[in-house]
């Protein structure tokens, strides 16, 4: 399992090059197999600078999501950084803003001293219960940074 | 794929010993809330986990931190694991399965004094029998012994 894990470790290493302070890659599975995947993206701007991908689902579907994150700088930390992640409803495909973090379908968050070329990954399987557009979101927080990095997909519920 | 080795992967080419770690312990603080009520599992204090009951699709608040007592050199890449799934906490060194419902791996160094902590909230899809489970992976170099926390969450 260990040459496994270090298998999808190099398999990763690529996407490390497209982010200056954190990769991400956050990837969302729906039950037919189909699947979305996201990178970092810095905010501000407002929503980012890339497009998100649209994971199409039905309500009552079980959506998995995984993200990997690393910190890329090798020499500077940050003491009580952050990540949070959240599912939630929001008007409409694309949309720029943030919508209120409420009534979240899923959330979750760390605090923690952030070590040069750390990595925290989380993953978790989330049952869609109704219908509509959401964004899963996974961002940085608290890195003491210029700006913050996240990745994100729209969900379209069916 | 395993969420876990793909996070621990490159903190173990970096690892060295790390001796002078002080007598103390790494200590796991696991909170689970659901419906106004709480549930508490701490490190190295009950030889059985508690049990939390939660009604179908109910969502339960999991939070849980560490803390590092030790008074000796950081420890350093230590890995926090935390995952619920479906099983028996009282089974002998559990892992997740390829369902669980949530898996979580970071990689940190613990100075003395300082302290990790994170949290999720999730519905629990359908009756059966979950554990919740925050453990340290590679403490064990500089402390001889993992730290660990465990919670039986039953779903009637």
């Amino acid at each position: 399992m260990r040459r496994a894990a270090l298998s999808l470790l190099l398999a990763l290493l690529p996407c490390a090059a497209r982010a200056e302070h954190f990769d991400i890659k956050l990837t969302a599975t729906a039950p037919d197999g189909s699947s979305k995947e996201a990178f970092a993206d810095e905010t501000p701007p407002i929503g980012g600078l890339n497009p998100r991908p649209v994971l199409r689902a039905k309500a009552g579907d079980t959506i998995a999501f995984q993200f990997i994150m690393t910190n890329v700088y090798e020499h500077e930390s940050a003491r009580n950084a952050g990540i949070r992640f959240y599912i939630v409803r929001e008007r409409q495909l694309g949309q720029k803003a943030v919508p209120p973090l409420e009534n979240l379908t899923a959330e979750g968050s760390f605090t923690f001293n952030l070590k040069p070329k750390a990595k925290i990954g989380t993953k978790e399987r989330v049952v869609m219960p109704q219908p509509g557009v959401y964004l899963l979101r996974v961002e940085s927080q608290r890195t003491q940074r210029e700006h913050e990095h996240f990745a994100a997909i729209d969900l379209e519920i069916q | 794929m395993s969420l876990l080795r793909s996070v621990r992967a490159a903190a173990l080419v970096s690892v060295g010993p790390c001796l002078g770690a002080g007598a103390n312990d790494l200590t796991i603080n696991l909170k689970v809330q659901s419906g106004g009520r709480e549930q508490t599992a701490i490190s190295g204090q009950s030889a059985a986990p508690p049990t939390f009951a939660v009604k179908t699709k109910e969502v339960v608040w999991v939070q849980w931190s560490v803390a590092n007592g030790t008074t000796g050199a950081p420890l350093s890449d230590i890995t926090l694991h935390v995952f619920i799934d479906r099983g028996d906490a009282r089974a002998a060194a559990p892992k997740p399965g390829p369902k669980t419902l949530y898996e979580s791996a970071l990689v940190q160094d613990f100075e003395a004094g300082v302290k990790s902590s994170g949290e999720f909230r999730m519905p629990m899809p359908e009756p059966g029998t979950y554990f919740v489970r925050v453990e340290t992976i590679g403490a064990a170099r500089k402390l001889g012994k993992e730290v660990a926390a465990a919670m039986q969450v039953s779903v009637p």
